[in-house]
């Protein structure tokens, strides 16, 4: 008897230390570490979901929920199209907001070394802030670049598909939801819990001044074009950050 | 036309800020690129929420109202669905006054 419960727990044992278990526990555990992140991230993803309504062609704003994969530049992007801004001023204005990546993306480059391009190529395409933020502390945790890898699949995977969930059901409720008095409000309203975080602080005083610098010059530039004005108020932003940086 | 176009500009432009720096080998941006990036996308954010509030809100001051309401809230660290029920609970509460 004894006998067999030990080799039941050699057998068992020896299924938890293959590579493919150890796997699976990761990526579960990505999974599981980022659905309380997505809970927080469903209401933007249903408000962006509106804008999807609103928008002229509601395939494409759909598509772009995974084209763009990103909810204030997917939501820029329709804003200023809305607004009346042409293709061109519209991308400019999203991509400037998706610059930040490039950053993420740097972050992950020394980790990633060893992986196979086609991982990399394919990793890359999720990232984006919430997946940045969780992932990048597992990769300065210990433990083998499988397991890293799979707690990233896995946490990228629950990510994408919750947010695909959140867009859509957002853009198969636009229909009733914009008769609601106050909805056009709750875009900008979000906008701002994106923003503030990032201005507060005594160390972010350039933020601050970029982002009065934007709203200054959007709130001048409202009789220009959409577009136009908008790429004046990044100007405005870029500019007086680094001069306040400057002076300090 | 114009959203496809934009969609496509915007979803092959942000993979290769994705990917980019990963197939270049890329460990670090320079520090003044860095934050360029930054108060650039600050300044995108920022300037939507003054032309949403100027253009598209029903009404103009509650509106603003709301803002700077979801801005206090923000600023105290609550995580967005807060801000977004403060915001939009001030917006309603300015509506009836103003």
């Amino acid at each position: 008897m004894l006998e067999r419960r030990q080799a039941a727990v050699a057998v068992t044992g020896a299924r938890r230390d293959q590579p493919g278990a150890r796997r699976d526990q990761e990526a579960f555990r990505g999974a599981s570490h980022m659905l309380p992140m997505l809970a927080g991230l469903a209401p933007f993803g249903v408000l962006v979901g509106t804008a999807v309504a609103a928008s002229d062609v509601p395939a494409a704003g759909w598509a772009a929920t995974w084209l763009i994969f990103g909810g204030s530049a997917h939501l820029a992007l329709l804003q200023v199209l809305q607004a009346g801004g042409g293709a061109g001023a519209a991308a400019i204005t999203a991509l400037l907001i998706n610059a930040r990546l490039l950053v993420f993306s740097a972050s992950f480059a020394p980790h990633w070394q060893s992986e196979r391009r086609r991982f990399r190529l394919l990793a890359a395409a999720a990232i984006v802030d919430p997946l940045w933020a969780l992932t990048i502390a597992r990769y300065k945790q210990p433990g083998s670049p499988a397991a890293k890898r799979a707690y990233y699949t896995g946490a990228a995977v629950t990510l994408a598909i919750g947010w695909g969930v959140a867009v859509t059901a957002g853009a198969l409720a636009g229909g009733w939801l914009p008769q609601i008095d106050g909805l056009a409000v709750a875009v900008p309203v979000s906008l701002v819990g994106l923003v503030v975080p990032s201005l507060t602080g005594a160390g972010n005083r350039p933020a601050r001044a970029a982002a009065l610098a934007a709203g200054a010059t959007a709130l001048a530039t409202q009789a220009w074009s959409p577009g136009i004005g908008m790429l004046a108020a990044l100007a405005a932003a870029v500019t007086t950050g680094i001069v306040t940086e400057v002076r300090r | 036309m114009n959203i496809w176009l934009a969609i496509v500009l915007v979803g092959f432009g942000s993979y290769l800020f994705r990917a980019g720096p990963l197939l270049l080998g890329v460990a670090a941006l320079p520090p003044l690129v860095q934050r360029a990036v930054g108060y650039a996308g600050t300044g995108a954010l920022t300037a939507l929420i003054v032309t949403g509030v100027a253009r598209h809100a029903p009404d103009r001051a509650a509106a603003a109202v709301a803002v700077v309401v979801a801005a206090a809230v923000a600023g105290r660290g609550v995580k967005m669905l807060g801000v977004v029920a403060g915001g939009l609970a001030a917006y309603v509460a300015a509506g009836a006054v103003l």
